[in-house]
This record gives C-alpha cells, structure tokens and sequence, in this order.
C-alpha cells in the first residue's frame, strides 16, 4: 500500500489565496473612457518638442559619487549581493530538498510573489539594482573569470537576445499554465537548470552574452527605466522625472517580443480568472487542463502580440512617405514606439499582482522561518498568522483600475514625446493613430478581465 | 591574490550552507509529504458545532466534474454559509484561507461551514484530483 503523498492543489498564479473580486462594470467603463479621452486630449494638447529624453540624466544627488562614499558603496553592494545570493540558494535548495508542498516550503512564495512581484516593483522604484545583486549576474560574473579569451562569437539567438524569451515564456507557462508549477521540486529544478545554463553560456560566451539570455534580469532591467532614480552619465546618482530614462534609450526588437510576451502572460493570468475561461476550463484537471491552459496561454500571446505588431505596421505604412529625423536608426514603428509598452506592463503587473504581494507575500516572512518544512522556527515568525483583510477588495479594485489607466496614460506620454522626437509635429500626430488604437485595446481588454 | 582567497572562502562558505538542509533532508524519514498543520477546520473562521446558518449551497461531483460547471456562490460579509459537496469518488475538499477541510465519498457529502468574515473570491478544490469544485464570493 503506498501513500500518495498530499501536495497542495495548484491554484492560480501559482500560489492559492485570496482572489480580487471583479470589478463593476461601471467602474471599468468609466475607466475605461477617461482613459480614451484623455489620449485623444493628449495628442492635440502635449508638447511639440521632445523633452523626456532630455531629462533621462536626472539631477545629481548631492554626496553621491564622493570617492569614500564609492568604497562604502562597493562593500554595501557586495554584502547585498552575498545575502541575495544566500537567499537564492536557500530557495532552490528548498524546492529540490524541502517538503515538496506548496504551503509548507519557501520556494513557491519566493518564486512567484518575492522574486516576480517585489522586485520588478521594487525596481520600478529605486532603478536597476537587480543588475549589481541578483545571483544569476553574480553567478556570471564569477564563471565569467579566468574564462579563456578569444572564444568563438556566441550564436546570432544569443546576441540578437531571442533566446531571453525562452526562459520566461516557460516560466509563464509554469506560473499560469502547468497543473504542477507551484510545486517546489519543480520550482527547484527549473531554477538550477536555469542556473546552469545561464553559468554555461557566461562560461563559454562571457558576460554579455549570459546576460543577453538571462531574460528576468531583462524584464526587470526594462522596468527599472521608469524608475525616478539612475546612475547618471558622470557615475554619480541622479533624481530625475520617472519615465524618462525609458524615453532615453531604445528597446532591442528582441526587448519588445519580451515585454509583448510577458503582457501577454498577464492578460492571460487576467482571462482564466474570467467565467468565460472557468467554463472552458470546467470539468478539467492534471495534463487535461495544463493542455487547454497551454493553448490559451498561447492564444493569448500571440494575439496581444499581433495586435501591436500590425500597429507598428500601420505605423510603418502612415509614416512611409517621411522618414524620421534620426534616418531609421531606431528601426521600424514598431521597435521604435516599444518602449511604451512598459508603463503598460507595469499597469498591468500591479493590477493582477498588487494584492498578491500584500496577501500572499505575508507567508514569505513565515515560511522563511521554516523554508524547508521541517519544523524550524529560525525568526520566531513560523505561527504568524496571515491577515487577510489587510488590503480591502474595494481598495484593490481602485488600485486595479488606477494602475491601468496610468500606465496606459504613461505609455501614451512616451509615444507621444518619441513621435515628436521623430517627425514633423503633423506626421507626428498622425504616426500616433495606430499606437492609440492598440494601447486603448490593451487597455480596454485589460479592464473587461478586471470585471470577470 | 588576497581578493580571490577570500571569494573563495565566501564560496565555500555559501556551499556550506547549502548543504545544511541537505543534510537536514537525509535525516528526515521520507521527507515532508505527511502531515503539514492542515488538520481539518483549522482555520479560525470554521464553523463547528450548532449554529444558525444564513445560505447553504449544494455542488455536486459526477465523473470528475461538476454538475451545471463550477459554481460562485455570492454571501454577504458576516453570513454563516454551509456548502455540501457530494462526489462519486473518495476525495478531501479543500476551503483556501479560510482553511476547512472535510472527506467527501461515496459515502456522504463533505459539510463546510464557514463565517464569511474575509471579503474576497476564495477557492474550494478536490485534494486529491485537483479539481475546482467552487468559488466564495465574499462581498
């Protein structure tokens, strides 16, 4: 006789909980028409002239830069960095070796509230610091040294940076898709496989290339161009307007599949929590639902992402007549209006992700007392209980729609400042139609998941 | 040559405490797939023993579905509610966050009663197969 060993049913985006209620559908609506307007108000009333980009570098920030304060700074970074990289071998180490239930060990919560929630977020606030502390750029650079020079080029899917997509589309299928993926074995062997190829590209190809890979660190890179804060030019750290540095600099085509892709996980995670999905999805469990999920999942992606590239290809044609001031150097519409999709993608994270950080990112401080499941109590946290009612469905809701409307607010700001960086003030307005179209899509598709 | 002494000691250091759980785990009896403090009703919002319920609902399990699809039972903050859940087969229904457990079989209905005192959607899924079998609507 043997015991089929008790493993916390899978739920939603991985980690069961508290799920938001459904908005009215007179709150989306009228979210959805103040945001509208507001676009359309914002192609006749903004400014002519770029001026984001300009901004990017920010204002120094006195004190920074001073030669001490580098050292202290390097120590400082390096601690950090010893403490995540301890973090991330305890997570993993937990999925492989701890009891293998999703309420008991720390690698489910870690992974998807901690690590795919907290730190974009995080990023979005106080800039790239993932790049110097993560342990995947850590681990890089420590197989990266004493590598043996004058290698062979790494293989155009690496450098292109296509290959980034990879990993994060089979971490979205786990986290959204597969009926097991909140399991911690299956958390912990991805993650050290994750590891190792990571540490064999940086090993084989260097730096650059592993990072060109590592397609999180990506995302969260992306994101933290939004952030009010960044290393200026001269080394020193800048306070500047947030968005800014995502209008600076231009998104890699490669970039732009990845933040489509992840957008289109986030409105996939958005479509099964609808009755539409729970009907399509009734009656199913085990590979049964993985599969149909898989397609859907899918599905999803691939329409999120054809509404924007058949923009970009409208964009292409309305603006064929008049090439950009800087002769095509940013690439085609597409790749050069991308970086508008990031506000949108952080309206849409916070929305779907808000009250899983402050619901379910309460068992990250209780089961780090306990990461393995074995009855430890390391901080005296492991009997804390959860509040459940910390953050109301009605606080939420208006979190959900606020985010929503200001990050396609924000993305319709950065397409704006970028057109008119690029045309004449009339192609400009005009390159704009089809970038209000599918981010008014977007957005209205966003809100109709919100209402369930 | 000192920096890279004492990276390395870091890097022993960080193995080291790798391998203290693995240690921990071969000591452990067939590792932590027994009990893990779901006793049944744990939650503090379970309801036990003789109480004036406000709304009751029934779901019932047929060949590894559920009847009319899965079903998303609006209460009110504050009702007693009691949903019976009768299944073909032997399994546990499970109540997420408000944690209420109860065996389901053949032989008769799993009763879970709950005080809807958190507002919000929560989930009641089959143990064992997997399977959703209803939503709380809490508001």
């Amino acid at each position: 006789m043997i015991t089929l060993p008790v493993v916390e049913v899978v739920l939603a985006h991985g980690v069961g909980g508290r799920t938001d209620l459904p908005l009215s559908a007179w709150q989306a609506g009228w979210s959805a028409a103040v945001a509208m307007v507001l676009s359309f108000a914002a192609l006749g009333l903004l400014w002519h002239r770029p001026r984001l980009a300009a901004l990017a570098d920010g204002r120094p920030v006195a004190g920074t830069g001073v030669a001490g304060i580098g050292v202290a700074g390097r120590w400082a970074t390096s601690a950090v960095r010893a403490a995540v990289l301890a973090v991330f071998v305890v997570v993993v180490t937990a999925g492989i070796l701890g009891a293998d239930d999703v309420s008991a060990n720390l690698s489910p919560v870690a992974v998807y509230v901690a690590f795919w929630v907290a730190i974009p977020l995080l990023s979005v606030v106080v800039g790239p610091f993932w790049r110097s502390v993560g342990p995947w750029d850590t681990l890089v650079g420590l197989a990266a040294r004493g590598r043996p020079s004058g290698s062979a080029a790494p293989p155009s899917a690496i450098t292109g940076g296509w290959l980034a997509l990879v990993p994060v589309g089979a971490f979205l299928w786990l986290e959204l898709v597969y009926h097991d993926g909140a399991r911690p074995r299956v958390l912990g062997w991805a993650g050290l496989a994750y590891t190792v190829a990571v540490v064999v590209v940086a090993r084989r190809w260097g730096t650059s290339a592993a990072r060109r890979v590592e397609g999180f660190g990506i995302v969260i890179d992306l994101l933290a161009r939004l952030a009010p804060v960044a290393r200026r030019a001269d080394g020193r750290w800048g306070l500047r307007v947030p968005l800014a540095g995502a209008a600076a600099e231009p998104l890699r085509p490669s970039e732009v599949g990845l933040v489509l892709l992840v957008l289109g996980g986030t409105a996939f995670d958005g479509v099964s929590r609808t009755r539409f999905w729970g009907d399509v999805a009734s009656g199913r469990s085990g590979w049964d639902a993985t599969l149909v999920g898989t397609v859907g999942l899918l599905w999803v992606v691939a329409v999120v992402g054809a509404a924007y590239h058949l923009a970009g290809r409208l964009g292409d044609r309305l603006t064929a007549g008049d090439p950009p001031v800087d002769g095509g150097a940013s690439g085609g519409f597409a790749v050069r209006f991308g970086h508008s999709l990031l506000p949108i993608l952080l309206g849409y994270h916070v929305a779907h992700y808000f009250s899983l950080l402050v619901l379910e990112g309460q068992l990250f401080r209780v089961l780090a007392s306990d990461p393995y499941g074995r009855g430890w109590d390391l901080f005296g946290t492991v009997t804390t209980p959860v509040d459940w009612t910390l953050v109301s469905p009605t606080t939420v809701g208006w979190v959900q729609l606020g985010s929503i409307v200001a990050g396609h607010l924000a993305g319709v700001l950065l397409a704006h400042d970028r057109s008119v960086a690029t045309w004449r003030p009339a192609m400009a307005l005009r390159s704009q139609y089809p970038m209000l179209a599918v981010m008014v899509a977007y957005t209205v598709f966003g809100l109709v998941l919100m209402t369930g | 040559m000192a920096a890279s002494s004492s990276r390395r000691s870091v890097l022993a250091a960080l193995v080291l405490l790798a391998l203290i759980p693995s240690a921990a785990a071969c000591g452990g009896s067939g590792g932590g797939d027994d009990g893990h403090g779901h006793d049944h009703g744990a939650g503090e919002h379970v309801v036990d023993g003789p109480v004036e319920v406000d709304v009751r609902f029934e779901v019932e399990v047929v060949d590894g579905a559920v009847v009319g699809g899965v079903p998303r039972l609006r209460v009110a903050v504050g009702d007693v509610v009691e949903v019976a859940v009768s299944s073909d087969a032997a399994d546990q229904v499970h109540l997420h966050v408000y944690d209420a457990m109860a065996d389901v079989g053949p032989g008769g209905p799993a009763v879970i009663a709950v005080e809807a005192a958190i507002p919000g959607v929560f989930e009641a899924e089959l143990h064992g197969s997997g399977l959703k079998v209803f939503e709380l609507l809490v508001s």
